[in-house]
């Protein structure tokens, strides 16, 4: 195993130290007072076999930078100095520090936030080093792959691949249907008493490669999916649109023959009792907590339409822990509810397995191959049919690992790239309680934007915050004052997953409207800010002054903000279209049906399949369009 | 044998790897049969590596006559550890080097390599430099035959030469794909 070296480690918290700046004359425990041996244990297991390349490199290039002015690596300069340094480093508008600087800082306050002192003086839930491991309790799986350790092989009518919205709602109808159904998830079953509040602990046990995967592309951006059982439902905000009928009008004058498979009275019926089964609500103002109120007055006072976030969760506390995973078990992820029926209709699920190929003769699909959590290897036998509900960007891959790249299979990849807003406001805010994301703006999405307040752990708040050293201790010791709203913008950019030495890589380009959209959403977020009351934005925006004061201020962004992809932090939420669905092979790589066009008796069930971006939140529309597909692989 | 336990034979000598056939513990062909392994090679220079390939697969599969074959499938090498990646002619496997697996007895052998199966390459339609290796294949644990261990010697006119190239096989999936030339028994044995 790659590990971090001594040398690596000290000159890191060296960094850290300096970014953090003088915390402890604020009031806040002083970086070193803590060992951080777990920290660097989850740096070196949780996150891609890119991951420390890449920070070494990182490191590297920000110790050269000081070699000019000071003759010396910036972690050997004295304290003061190194701050100093690093103060300076971070008033640079150039791209490549930007990056570097912005990740050694949110690496920076996951470290520093690990400190259960840190956090209590902070004022947020001081669990940070709650146990990660399982608690041993297994409601729902069959076979753990953590014990698997010998190669075994299984039989189902139907193999699902992926526990999360898509394969959790296709498995249920499947075993509604009566069919012997087998679920295989890569990731574990997640026990909501053993969530950390930390979220460096939280995105290393429950998110795909602690979050590190990046998009390649004129601006490279991070994504995020959830790897457990529930898929990323358990870690998402619990955001529920219905499939909007512009979108399914376009996807079918584009091509008739997906009229009979999304026609609306089915959609609707699969709709209503998705949303009775997972208790969809809109957010109650008791639990919103401030961030999500500010943005209703911020919306109202600039007269666009907004309401609470209809959300799947009962008896929400507002605790704004939904993206580490409820800790209460109060949002309904998909592993509490669709694959509960699943498994008390007889379905089986098997966690802590990896699939790594579809078993195929080139005709027909047959079932799939992998590995366990433990190493060895497992296969399945599916007599009727092998679903894939592995993700835009997994089921591509898993496509492609298996031989099967006929039509534009990891192509027109399409997103809803996010960008999100900080600001400050004289009253406490305190952007890590209440809802996660409990209200939006939806009068914004006839321009391609929907805005949504955002809620954080501490350590990412942390991060999001301007400055480095001096300037930001004092921001840390006011940490409650600042909120983080997003837009999610639906995007023109095209992009791919491609395999790189047989694993996933994702390429994505921001087209020019995208960026004019991101420039449009940061100065609308600002003027909402400033509506309700914040004192500072920071539009986070390269080459551009780092803190606004005023509305009018802000008005001037859309004109004179920067246009390149580059200048803005964003990140990829909500991908589609990888293996889209249409009647032309040469277009399309399933059928209206779902089926493979070529390889009989193989589906796909997941967002991959939709043939453009929906411009609101996913999660509903994925699971009514799997339980749809649900209906054609029963059928065959 | 424990899988952890197997990969450790990638450092062991190759007088350990030899004494470990020498002392291995006969295969159930029933047992691999209709199974796919991965291999692993051992003790190859790094150079070889990176001209031939490191990891493969070997199939077992049963005729209907009754005979057990097999073929080795070319993996991407994407890398030790890294998830088997057949690489690929038309969407199917690239299959090369089909074989017949047989008892030693009656094969000529070097000293101690009768202990398991043999894989016997001139027993299938592969040309005449490839139909002299044979590859004696042990299980590492009596009656556990997920990993197995493996090496290829030659017979040259009726006398044995032993190489250095030991592979290790990790039980990995049932077989889903059979050549051509099999199905359509044009098989010549």
């Amino acid at each position: 195993m790659d590990r971090l070296s001594e040398a690596e480690r000290e000159a890191l918290a060296a960094i850290f130290e300096a970014i953090l700046g003088p915390v402890e004359a604020h009031g806040l425990p002083a970086f070193r007072s803590v060992d951080r041996e777990d920290f660097h244990r989850i740096l070196e297991t949780a996150p891609g076999p890119l991951f420390l390349p890449g920070l070494r490199a990182m490191l590297r290039t920000i110790e050269l930078a000081t070699l000019p002015s000071h003759r010396a690596r910036l972690s050997r300069l004295p304290l003061e100095a190194r701050r100093e340094a690093v103060e300076r480093l971070g008033e640079r508008d150039v791209f490549v520090l930007r990056q570097i600087l912005s990740t050694l800082k949110i690496l920076a306050t996951f470290a520093y936030y690990e400190d259960p002192e840190v956090r209590r003086r902070t004022g947020v839930d001081v669990d940070a080093s709650a146990p990660s491991g399982s608690s041993g309790a297994s409601h729902l799986v069959d076979v753990d792959g953590r014990t698997l350790l010998r190669p075994a092989a299984f039989e189902c009518d139907v193999v699902v691949v992926g526990s999360g919205p898509a394969g959790a709602a296709c498995a249920r109808k499947l075993a509604e249907r009566g069919l012997d159904v087998l679920v295989v998830e890569e990731g574990l079953e997640a026990e909501p008493a053993s969530f950390s509040a930390s979220g460096l602990r939280a995105m290393a046990r429950l998110y795909r490669e602690m979050g590190t995967s990046m998009a390649l592309g004129n601006a490279p951006m991070p994504f995020l999916q959830g790897c457990a059982v529930g898929g990323t439902s358990v870690v998402n905000g619990a955001i529920n649109w219905s499939l909007p009928d512009d979108v399914v009008e376009r996807w079918i004058a584009r091509d008739p023959a997906l009229a009979e498979t999304f026609d609306r009275g089915r959609i609707e019926a699969y709709d209503r009792e998705l949303r009775a089964r997972l208790r969809i609500t809109p957010t109650e103002d008791a639990i919103a907590g401030r961030k999500n109120l500010l943005l209703a007055e911020g919306a109202e006072a600039l007269g666009l339409s907004h309401r609470p976030i209809a959300r799947n969760v009962e008896g929400c506390e507002g605790c704004g822990r939904c993206l580490q995973g409820c800790p209460h078990g109060h949002k309904l992820s998909v592993d509490r509810n669709l694959l509960v029926d699943a498994v008390e209709r007889g379905a089986r699920v098997l966690a802590g397995m990896r699939v790594d190929r579809i078993l195929h003769d080139g005709r027909r699909a047959i079932g799939v191959a992998g590995a366990s959590a433990a190493g060895v290897a497992f296969d399945v036998r599916a007599r009727r049919g092998v679903v894939l509900a592995a993700s835009a960007i997994g089921t591509p891959a898993l496509l492609l690992k298996s031989g099967l790249d006929d039509g534009p299979v990891g192509r027109h990849l399409t997103a809803h790239p996010g960008v999100s807003l900080t600001a400050r406001f004289e009253e406490p805010v305190t952007n890590f309680r209440g809802a996660t994301q409990g209200h939006e703006v939806t009068g914004l999405r006839a321009e391609g934007l929907k805005v949504e307040a955002l809620g954080f752990d501490a350590s990412i708040v942390a991060s999001r915050v301007p400055g480095f050293g001096g300037p930001l201790a004092p921001r840390l010791a006011e940490l409650d004052r600042y909120a983080i709203w997003g837009t999610a913008i639906r995007a023109e950019g095209e992009g791919s997953v491609r395999l790189v030495r047989g694993r996933s890589q994702v390429f994505y380009s921001l087209a020019k409207e995208d960026v004019v959209r991101a420039r449009r959403a940061v100065r609308r977020m600002g003027e909402m800010f400033f509506a309700a009351g914040a004192t500072e934005v920071y539009p986070g925006a390269l080459g551009y002054p780092e803190i606004v004061r005023s509305r009018e201020e802000m008005a001037r962004f859309e004109e004179e903000g920067p246009l390149s992809p580059r200048a803005y932090a964003m990140s990829m939420t909500h991908l589609f279209g990888t293996t889209r669905m249409g009647s032309d092979p040469r277009d399309a790589v399933v059928d209206p049906h779902f089926e493979h066009h070529y390889v009989r008796d193989l589906y796909v069930v997941d967002s991959s399949v939709f043939p453009t971006n929906l411009g609101v939140n996913p999660q509903l529309p994925i699971m009514v369009v799997a339980s749809i597909a649900a209906e054609y692989v029963a059928r065959d | 044998m424990s899988i952890t336990a197997l990969r450790s034979l990638r450092s062991a000598s190759r007088d350990e790897l030899r004494a470990r056939i020498t002392e291995g513990h006969p295969v159930d062909p029933k047992a691999i049969e209709g199974w796919v392994y991965r291999g692993t090679a051992l003790g190859m220079p790094a150079i070889a590596v990176k001209l031939t390939w490191r990891t493969f697969q070997k199939t077992f599969h049963r005729l209907a006559d009754g005979r057990l074959v097999g073929w080795n499938v070319r993996l991407e090498q994407d890398g030790i550890d890294a998830p088997s990646r057949p690489k690929r002619r038309h969407s199917l496997p690239l299959w090369t080097w089909p074989y017949e697996v047989v008892s030693p007895s009656g094969i000529p052998t070097p000293p101690g390599f009768d202990r398991g199966l043999l894989i016997d390459y001139a027993r299938a339609p592969n040309p005449p430099q490839q139909r002299l290796v044979k590859d004696p294949l042990v299980a590492l644990t009596p009656g556990d035959y997920d990993a197995l261990l493996g090496v290829s010697y030659l017979v040259v006119g009726g006398r044995t030469i032993e190489t250095p190239t030991y592979f290790t096989l990790e039980r990995e999936h049932r077989v889903d794909f059979v050549p051509d030339i099999f199905l359509e028994h044009r098989w010549i044995g």
